[in-house]
């Protein structure tokens, strides 16, 4: 058992093979077998870590993914039953729990966050997207008319 | 996947989110969703840019407007595919041809705005990773010498070798995988015995046997495709350029396939594969075509005999797209002379681990190629139409002597006392 500390100072349990789904504790743990001191994760919230260590706890044991090119990661967004139900449970937080995956590096949860995000974006206007992740428009009315001219190529490809 | 309203946001957080990580996003959404994306905000427009156009294969002159109008996203594009001069006429290319020329102004006809308008684009897309330029296409050799790449990794080029392209390569250094595969068949000025090109990260090179000898000399060199199509029966290229690999790239060279255009040309059959084991005894992967050996067994295998490490031998070696002659319709496969052929190969080269027929002795599908896989090795042997011979191997006597024999000689490699008849497990791999 090993124990993290998380930004706001609540301490979390884990075993060896639920952290090493994260690249970055792997390698911190590779030369530790003492687990007396705590490991401290100044950039993660107790609540995102929960939820981090959820993830890990269920994907334990599984391959670890390969990384792979944008090419053959485009435009796909497939999302297995428990992830799609873990993530959507924890939408709110969804941006958090990126960040702490990228920070981590747990390469399947990057990668189902950024698949949520990428599914929500999907289908939607201009306007709703805007909508949806409170995003202020700093274009102006004719930066927005000049990037639809230049792009109208690709509308039909 | 249910498409099922999130509880909504409760802050911007999405609009300041690092650009590395909203790059994650953009890259798994479909064209028609980042064109949306796009004009949220300034952030992310720019982040779209760079996934929009990192990739361009269009003969879109609106594309080509956009990137000559817009510097930011000329340089988001990484791969290139030019497009190809449209409604080519025969006669101003056999006129070229039988003039002679060495320039390629004749070449200059019916240029499509598309075009016109990507060779005056090429010279700004400084950030290019992998070009692609088509045949009869000279409007964009005209633009090569404006053109600074220092990123370009994959050139693939399908014209004529001409000054100015000689002058590209010398200062586009950073070239991996180059393939200089002209259709067209030219006489240049260029004295390429006098011509010297460094190109120090060259690993992979496709190109006729000039352009092979051309680069061996600067480059680490590990695959070597030569397409020997118009100075064909010309064995003295051939061998000038086996000669090069040899005293430049014999400790880097591991893949050399020769190609050869089957509509015009056959012979020098066991020559061919006797110059390559004379000349490159060390290869790993060998690819030929149209090499017909069976007449002469112990030749072949006298041959065979001489590569250390060969492990696979491709008797149907053709570039990807290449065309194929078409066989005759009243063509017997001859089972027999396969297994000779086969066991023949493998005795001379003990490294050998999978080997696929000569064309010759199948019919013109090419569809469905097989594979027979020793399943406590994984030694492989491939062969064309399944559905013809799967049911005879397995019904046939004959052809269980085949399968038999096979196994055995695999279990011999293993373990000399293992003497086993199980037949061996069919295993389909998908063909590339």
């Amino acid at each position: 058992m090993f124990t993290l500390l998380s930004e706001d100072g609540i301490s979390f349990q884990a075993e060896r093979d639920v952290l090493e789904r994260s690249v970055l504790l792997k390698n911190m743990l590779e030369d530790v077998q003492d687990s007396s001191n705590s490991i401290p994760l100044p950039n993660v919230a107790s609540a995102v870590l929960e939820k981090v260590l959820h993830f890990c706890e269920h994907h334990r044991g599984d391959p670890l993914p390969v990384p792979e090119e944008d090419e053959t990661r485009m435009r796909k967004i497939v999302i297995e039953d428990w992830d799609y139900d873990f993530i959507s449970a924890n939408c709110d937080i969804v941006f958090e729990i990126i960040m702490a995956a990228n920070y981590l590096d747990i390469k399947d949860l990057l990668d189902l966050g950024c698949k949520y995000v990428a599914s929500l974006i999907k289908g939607k206007s201009t306007e709703q997207i805007r909508e949806l992740f409170h995003i202020v428009n700093d274009l102006t009315p004719e930066e927005e008319e000049k990037i639809k001219k230049e792009n109208q190529w690709a509308e039909a490809v | 996947m249910t498409s099922a309203t999130p509880r909504p946001f409760t802050n911007a957080f999405f609009q300041y989110f690092p650009v590395e990580l909203v790059r994650e996003i953009v890259v798994l959404l479909e064209v028609k969703d980042i064109l949306s994306l796009c004009l949220v905000c300034k952030d992310f427009h720019s982040v779209c840019i760079d996934i929009l156009y990192k990739n361009i294969h269009t003969n879109k002159t609106q594309c080509f407007n956009t990137l000559a109008s817009n510097v930011q996203n000329a340089k988001a594009v990484r791969n290139l595919t030019l497009p190809a001069q449209i409604n080519i006429e025969l006669d101003v290319v056999c006129n070229w041809l039988r003039e002679n020329s060495s320039s390629s102004e004749a070449l200059l006809f019916n240029k499509s705005t598309a075009d016109v308008r990507a060779a005056s684009v090429l010279p700004l897309l400084s950030n290019l990773r992998n070009l692609s330029v088509p045949p009869f296409s000279a409007i964009y050799t005209q633009a090569l010498p404006e053109c600074h790449f220092p990123l370009l990794r994959v050139f693939s080029y399908a014209m004529p070798i001409t000054q100015p392209l000689v002058s590209f390569l010398s200062r586009t250094i950073a070239i991996v995988r180059l393939s200089l595969d002209s259709y067209i068949p030219f006489r240049s000025d260029l004295k390429f015995n006098e011509l010297s090109i460094a190109l120090p990260h060259l690993q992979h090179l496709t190109g006729n046997p000039q352009v092979v000898k051309l680069f061996a000399e600067h480059a680490p060199l590990a695959t070597v495709h030569i397409n020997w199509n118009f100075d064909r029966r010309n064995m003295q290229a051939l061998e000038q350029a086996l000669d090069s690999l040899a005293s430049h790239c014999s400790s880097t060279l591991k893949e050399f396939a020769v190609y050869r255009n089957l509509f015009r040309q056959t012979g020098c059959n066991l020559q061919i594969l006797s110059v390559i084991c004379d000349k490159l005894p060390h290869i790993t992967t060998l690819g030929l075509n149209g090499v017909q050996l069976d007449a002469n067994l112990s030749a072949t295998q006298n041959a065979l005999s001489r590569f250390t490490y060969l492990e696979y031998l491709d008797m149907d070696h053709h570039p990807f797209g290449a065309v194929r002659p078409p066989r005759s319709r009243s063509f017997v496969v001859n089972w027999d002379q396969d297994e000779v052929t086969i066991l023949s190969w493998a005795s001379a080269c003990p490294t050998l681990k999978r080997s696929r027929l000569h064309s010759t002795s199948f019919p013109s599908f090419y569809r469905n190629t097989f594979w027979l896989k020793d399943p406590r090795d994984g030694i492989l042997w491939r062969f064309y139409r399944p559905d013809v011979w799967i049911p005879l191997l397995s019904t046939v006597p004959q052809r269980r002597t085949f399968l038999t024999s096979m196994h055995n000689w695999c279990s011999r490699r293993i373990d000399p006392s293992i003497k086993s008849t199980a037949p061996l497990a069919p295993v389909s791999v998908p063909d590339i």
